[in-house]
């Protein structure tokens, strides 16, 4: 029972990072299209410029992990630049987008594999201050996710509803052709919206770092799993993906008690496929928007 | 000779494969990210089927198809009526839900150790022991193989394929059953994928896990994109990404470099080709 209950402990603070990560691919999907495969690789990035600036550059945790999320927005606002802009200019459909994004994810994954090897790395070398409650271990950390997830996402809700960036995001988003005749960019929100998604995995991934060290395979998994809450959420519903991110974080972590830890990825495509035969518009969807 | 002959064996194996998922992504546009499962269930299901009932090679084989092309229709089945994007991922999570069984079911694929000393082949009663003989075995194979997937193109049914392809609507509108091509052509690609595994498998003697996970798709898929639609295109792809590998062995790279360098020439080319060349290097129509 105690072991459940820190079982679940865990799922919440896992599945609060992975909200995270997941809104941000989700604000990318809903708006633009792409299949973004390309943001499991920022989250590869951000976690490692969280290694390289604690343990190589000595710099305090804090500083590392702000440094991270920085290196990851310039790199979203260089994928969206460098990479989707060029591939749309060219009359790129979406399945043409989504291959290139997945060919951009594995350059980048390779180059941090010449980096830094393959073997697992740890970023902290003291354990996390943490209090005891019922027998149950609640990190610093735990209370740091869940805190940072609801300051993060009312902002963000605060910025789609009421400013004039995020009135047009939501429009570009429902009906990007009606938002280009009434005068909007969608080239300059492109860019917003692939600087705040990859801000959002780039905060992700120095908590993942923090708490539980990381591996090269992290962002590919972790992208499985935005990919799979987005549309379990209910695709267009950004609130939606959040909860189902937590949700999949829960019971992933609930699955340890009765299989291996190997089964993790394969526990979210279970999952996707339950929601793909019994709920197939997700938890807040609407049915059969087809493009 | 004898690596020239080991580097064909390869060339026809791969072959298979990529024909197979040109079929399904090239012609009909379902792209799948999980054709390695398939070849793995293939490989998986000879060798056992070989190893533990004393099949014969050719009705294990048979069988291990069969099997793999059950499971392509059933995932085609449940995923074809949906979006593009919910089938490539549902489509995907195959391939992960695929490693990740045979990696735990210890009892029956021995997990991460794999499976070793399957045996050679033996066909209509001859075995087949050394690469020259093995590779007539791969081209008889890969000979079929391409030969059904070009026949199955050249059909009207062929023609229908295309056409869903470039407008789903338009081909449902004229009455045809777009739901049931697509279960059928899955099938037919995922079956011929576990030829190839079920080759790979007896060549190397051995099977484990992390041969068929989703980097092997991956590069399946840069392979089709790479050579293009028409059936040649595919052998082009096939040759050129795996001639890389063969030249960084030739110089000397050492083993943990060569997988990620691998890995960098797969992702740059899946971009490059995308981006300056989406037909891939042989047109179709062109001589």
């Amino acid at each position: 029972m105690r072991l459940l209950l820190q079982l679940l402990v865990n799922g919440v603070a896992a599945g609060g990072v992975f909200a995270l990560f997941t809104v941000g691919f989700a604000l990318v999907y809903n708006t633009t299209r792409i299949f973004h495969v390309a943001h499991g690789a920022v989250f590869t990035v951000a976690a490692y410029a969280t290694y390289a600036g604690a343990r190589l550059l000595h710099l305090p945790l804090v500083a590392a992990a702000v440094a991270a999320t920085g290196v990851a927005v310039l790199l979203g606002l260089a994928i969206e630049a460098w990479a989707y802009r060029p591939l749309r200019r060219r009359g790129a459909g979406l399945g043409a987008l989504m291959i290139g994004s997945f060919g951009v994810s594995i350059v980048l994954q390779s180059v941090i594999g010449l980096l830094f090897g393959a073997q697992e790395q740890t970023v902290r070398s003291d354990p996390l201050p943490s209090l005891v409650v019922a027998g149950v271990q609640i990190t610093g950390l735990h209370a740091a996710v869940l805190a940072l997830c609801a300051v993060l996402f009312t902002l963000l809700q605060l910025f789609l509803t009421r400013t004039a960036t995020g009135n047009q995001i939501r429009a570009v988003a429902d009906n990007p052709e009606l938002a280009a005749l009434v005068g909007i960019d969608p080239g300059r929100l492109y860019l917003v919206i692939g600087a705040l998604g990859a801000g959002l995995a780039g905060l992700a991934a120095p908590l993942t770092a923090l708490d539980t060290g990381i591996a090269l395979g992290n962002g590919f998994s972790v992208l499985l799993l935005g990919a799979v809450a987005t549309i379990v959420g209910g695709v267009g519903h950004l609130p939606g993906a959040g909860l189902a991110a937590f949700g999949l974080g829960i019971v992933q972590n609930l699955s340890v008690y009765v299989l291996s830890p190997q089964w993790q990825d394969a526990v979210v495509f279970v999952v996707l496929g339950v929601f793909l035969i019994a709920r197939p518009q997700g938890l807040f969807g609407e049915l059969l928007r087809r493009s | 000779m004898d690596y020239a002959l080991h580097l064909l064996v390869v060339i026809g194996i791969y072959t298979i494969l990529v024909v197979s998922l040109n079929l399904a992504w090239g012609y009909t546009g379902l792209l799948s990210f999980t054709h390695a499962a398939f070849a793995g269930v293939g490989a998986y299901g000879t060798a056992l089927l070989l190893m533990r009932l004393r099949l014969g090679f050719v009705p294990a084989l048979l069988l291990a198809c069969l099997l793999a092309a059950g499971l392509g229709a059933l995932l085609c089945a449940v995923t074809a009526r949906l979006g593009g994007d919910y089938f490539i991922l549902a489509v995907l999570g195959f391939q992960i839900v695929a490693t990740a069984v045979f990696l735990n079911w210890v009892s029956l694929t021995r997990g991460p150790f794999g499976l070793l000393g399957i045996p050679k082949p033996t066909v209509f009663g001859h075995a087949i022991t050394t690469t020259g003989e093995y590779l007539a075995l791969v081209a008889v194979c890969a000979g079929l193989v391409v030969a059904l997937v070009h026949r199955t193109v050249t059909l009207p049914f062929g023609r229908m394929l295309r056409a869903i392809h470039e407008d789903e609507v338009a081909v449902l509108v004229l009455g045809k059953d777009v739901a049931r091509a697509k279960v059928a052509v899955f099938a037919l690609s995922a079956g011929c994928a576990a030829v190839a595994g079920g080759l790979y498998a007896h060549y190397y003697s051995y099977v484990d896990p992390f041969i068929f996970d989703i980097h092997e798709s991956i590069l399946l898929a840069t392979m089709v994109v790479v050579g293009g639609r028409p059936l040649r295109g595919s052998i082009v792809g096939v040759v050129v990404l795996l001639l890389f590998p063969e030249a960084l062995r030739a110089l000397n790279v050492p083993g943990e470099i060569t997988a990620y360098l691998k890995q960098l020439l797969y992702g740059s080319l899946l971009f490059a080709f995308v981006l300056l060349r989406p037909e891939g290097l042989v047109r179709e129509g062109s001589a």
